[in-house]
């Protein structure tokens, strides 16, 4: 009898919406929602001994203690494989069951699978040490989920050998292994040459992914005649986000007047950014753009022109295809307003 | 009249070896004068004390110390081997050669700062190597005292060179079991209108015991030149590395039998026009490095006028960066060039950069594997060479959990392998 | 990446972030170390003037990095396998 044990938040779990998010830690002897699906997947031959509901806040805002507080609740009884969520592309959701999974792995030894859209920012995070089925974006995709999470775990479970991410339905974990191939490197060489040659399609072994180079702009020859821009991907806006630019997963930029400030004041300007905590930056938002050294300079003759605005972006689970977008908006506009030199500060 | 350069492989297949009174070849079976060949070695007195031993595929038995291997060889013609290393000079690449093709001959040794290789003969590690399917001829050497590293490195290739071709030569006069015609001039009248395709084989340059020997001499002697493909497949270049891993040199077997020469002359006047070989150092400044790669790609492009090149590298990673010179050298010429190479991904294989260096121009990159990935061997009855190594714990005989990077031809940069990598 | 898409445009662009490493991997031509990810030109530790003198001098390096040569790609590579 295969006893699985699931994770679910406060949604899927059926106690409550956002609203709920603060829920500590509870047990149940059964499935609950969409635990039901594995209950008929494992029909005959397993069940949901136990399903563990959080609330997405408890887990993700209470540390190292609330973590554990949640982990403790699954090794009580003997078990054979977890499965936690899928999360979806909730972020804070998608934590709790990549951190969850981790634990089970590393420290129970037992098999543990969740699942997550591949641009929940918990997949950089968990993909290396955790088994993670991709899914769709929202809960349409449940009923695809489950089985192949479920599958996934079984053949862990059993020991049996992981094939390829395509094959198994999990979002690459960036990990390569060595394998034998059926012909020999220099026949493979000579073979994507002949492809190369004719003009067709041909695969590299070795991608060099993300690793977009580009070569470098010329210097700023004299900086006592440039305009200068500022630009940032920490989510500065106004107070109160007239704009309503995107926490996370940016699509968008925008650009705020700064041209009669000598710096950015905490009334006037927060961060939105998801990514990390915002106090310091809230506190004074000269530690994110600069504007008040910047100010000094220029009335110092260091450079000629303050440009009147600064550009802004939230850079936290950004799809790189975005960031790339972005990116190429805001060059645009600074090569048509005759910047000289761009200052892009990170969190 | 013009005599093109005609090589012919005269080969003897090898099915047993073994010590006998006389050393002699016959159907198949290949016996070897113990006493007589380590008498031979021992003329050299840089060298200590020498033992010869046999294993043969399928033996619970594992290799140690491993620094080169070599092939039985020896030319018809003058009943010698390894031009410029041993006796008279002569030209690689035409006449006849004699190969006891299934044997190879192991150079065993052991000094402080020398890297050696392990084989193992059963078990899963010998799905790692070719040299496990191989009856091989071990040559056990210590060095004389007081006898330097780079000395020391010198007695022992001239050992295992020797012994190659006193075992060549009990070929003579016999009927090979097969013969294969090397000569790029014998082919079909439409071979000018097939793709003309190269090979730019990088060559470690680095310094004493840490380079191929071209004719004799150092590699870093030569700047990029070109070589019949003839020459460099009949013991014009000889593996001198000894003070670098097995993972990141060519063993004289490798290149003797090099996969990328031997394939592109397999398909010469059918699918391709195998124009020929460059080869180039690998150096050690950034100038010298832009300069060579200048070279070699002028030489593939307005001397052998190819279409294409495969290029093979030599070293760790420091070399990657050359590799990525001569593509972009070849490439701005309008070479289409498909590269190989050993991936630097960390035992885990989560690297996110899998070589030192990159460019964009090197879109087809074909893979011989991890070189940081770590394998478990099974214990053995048998150890050919000494009980320890260095870099490895323990008592050799044991089972082992040690990087691929010990297994001769486990990572092969001239591609002769297998291994690649699977991303998961 | 915005950096890089600025430079790609041909206006040089200084990236400053405390994150090192990955701006190294991700090939940023030109860059200048911040305090930390929560505070890149500042430090809540320290007084508010002697904040303000590290801004500046953050500031100061990152305007100098604009009108330096940067290091390509070619160049760094080289760099990293010399190490």
């Amino acid at each position: 009898m295969i006893r699985v044990i699931h994770y679910l938040n406060q949604f899927f779990g059926q106690i409550g919406g956002e609203e709920k998010a603060g829920i500590g830690p509870k047990i149940t002897n059964s499935a609950v929602g969409p635990g039901m699906l594995i209950d008929r997947l494992l029909e005959g031959r397993g069940k949901v001994i136990a399903t563990v509901i959080c609330g997405d806040n408890y887990f993700t805002e209470n540390g190292e203690e609330g973590a554990e507080e949640v982990f403790l609740l699954i090794p009580r009884q003997e078990f054979d494989i977890f499965i936690a969520g899928p999360a979806f592309n909730a972020g804070r959701y998608g934590l709790a069951c990549g951190e969850l999974c981790k634990r089970v792995t590393e420290r129970l030894g037992l098999p543990a699978v969740t699942g997550m859209f591949p641009e929940n920012p918990a997949v950089e995070l968990y993909k290396k040490s955790v088994y993670i089925i991709g899914t769709t974006g929202n809960a349409a995709g449940m009923s695809k989920a489950i089985p192949r999470m479920v599958n996934l775990a079984l053949k862990l479970l059993r020991g049996e050998p992981v094939g390829k991410p395509e094959q198994e339905g999990y979002i690459p974990q960036g990990i390569k292994k060595n394998v034998l191939s059926d012909k020999l490197a220099s026949e493979r060489a000579i073979e994507v040459l002949f492809k190369k040659l004719r003009g067709e399609p041909f695969e590299t072994e070795i991608p060099f992914r993300g690793l977009d180079l580009v070569p470098p702009a010329p210097p700023i020859e004299r900086l006592e005649e440039a305009t200068i821009a500022l630009v940032t991907e920490g989510g500065l806006v106004p107070k109160g986000n007239p704009d309503g630019l995107e926490s996370a997963r940016a699509t968008r930029y925008a650009r705020y007047l700064v041209k009669d400030l000598e710096m950015l004041g905490s009334d006037g300007f927060q961060s939105i950014h998801r990514g990390f905590d915002t106090t310091f930056i809230n506190e004074d938002p000269n530690r994110l753009i600069p504007l008040d050294a910047l100010r000094r300079m220029e009335r110092d003759g260091a450079f000629k022109r303050l440009f009147p605005h600064f550009f802004v972006t939230t850079g936290v689970a950004t799809t790189i295809d975005n960031a790339k977008k972005i990116g190429k908006k805001i060059a645009t506009e600074l090569v048509s307003a005759g910047v000289s030199g761009a200052i892009v500060t990170s969190t | 009249m013009d005599e093109a350069m005609k090589l012919e492989m005269c080969y003897f297949d090898v099915s047993g070896v073994q010590f006998g009174p006389t050393t002699a070849y016959s159907d198949g079976l290949l016996t070897i004068n113990k006493k007589e060949l380590i008498g031979l070695v021992a003329q050299d007195k840089r060298l200590g004390a020498i033992n010869v031993e046999i294993a043969c595929p399928g033996e619970r038995t594992r290799i140690t110390n491993v620094l080169d291997i070599s092939e039985p060889r020896v030319k018809v013609e003058n009943n010698d081997y390894f031009s410029g290393m041993l006796g008279e000079i002569h030209r690689a690449g035409e006449g006849k050669t004699n190969v006891l093709r299934g044997a190879a001959v192991l150079e065993i040794g052991s000094i402080e700062g020398f890297y050696g290789g392990l084989i193992d003969m059963a078990g899963s590690g010998s799905s790692l190597t070719p040299y496990s399917k191989m009856h091989n001829v071990c040559i056990l050497a210590t060095p004389a005292p007081d006898i330097g590293t780079v000395e020391y490195g010198l007695a022992l290739k001239g050992a295992g060179l020797k012994t190659s071709v006193y075992l060549g030569r009990a070929t003579r006069g016999l009927e090979p079991t097969s013969v294969e015609t090397f000569n790029l001039d014998q082919t079909s009248a439409h071979v000018a209108d097939l793709p003309g395709v190269g090979y730019l084989f990088q060559l470690h340059s680095h310094g004493d015991s840490r380079e191929p020997f071209i004719y004799g001499d150092n590699s870093r002697r030569y700047y990029p030149t070109i070589l019949h493909p003839n020459e460099i497949v009949d013991g014009a270049i000889v593996c001198g590395h000894y003070n670098i891993s097995t993972s990141i040199k060519n063993s004289t077997y490798t290149i003797l039998n090099h996969p990328v020469i031997l394939g592109l002359y397999r398909r010469h006047g059918k699918e391709l026009n195998f124009k020929g070989v460059v080869i180039s150092s690998e150096p050690t400044s950034l100038a010298e490095i832009k300069r060579t790669s200048m070279m070699a790609a002028n030489l593939l492009k307005h001397v052998l006028r190819v279409d294409g090149v495969i290029v093979t590298k030599e070293g760790g990673g420091h070399t990657d960066v050359d590799l990525m010179e001569n593509c972009d050298a070849c490439e701005s010429l309008g070479i289409k060039t498909v590269l190989i190479d050993n991936e630097w991904l960390g035992p885990e294989g989560t690297s996110e950069l899998p070589l030192l260096a990159v460019s964009r121009n090197a879109d087809a990159m074909i893979s011989v594997g991890n070189v940081d990935a770590m394998i478990e061997l099974p214990s053995m009855e048998r150890i050919i060479g000494w009980e320890t190594m260095p870099e490895i714990a323990g008592d050799l005989r044991g089972e082992l959990y040690i990087p691929i990077r010990f297994i001769p031809n486990g990572i092969s940069q001239a591609g002769f392998t297998y291994l690649t990598t699977e991303g998961h | 990446m915005l950096e890089k898409e600025i430079e790609r445009a041909g206006i040089p662009a200084v990236l400053v972030t405390t994150l090192l490493p990955t701006a190294r991997m991700l090939r940023a031509n030109r860059v200048v170390p911040g305090i930390g990810i929560t505070n890149p030109l500042g430090d809540p530790r320290l007084s508010p003037a002697e904040e303000k003198a590290v801004r500046k001098n953050i500031t100061a390096s990152a305007l100098e990095a604009l009108t330096r040569k940067a290091q390509g790609d070619d160049e760094r590579a080289a760099q990293d396998a010399r190490r």
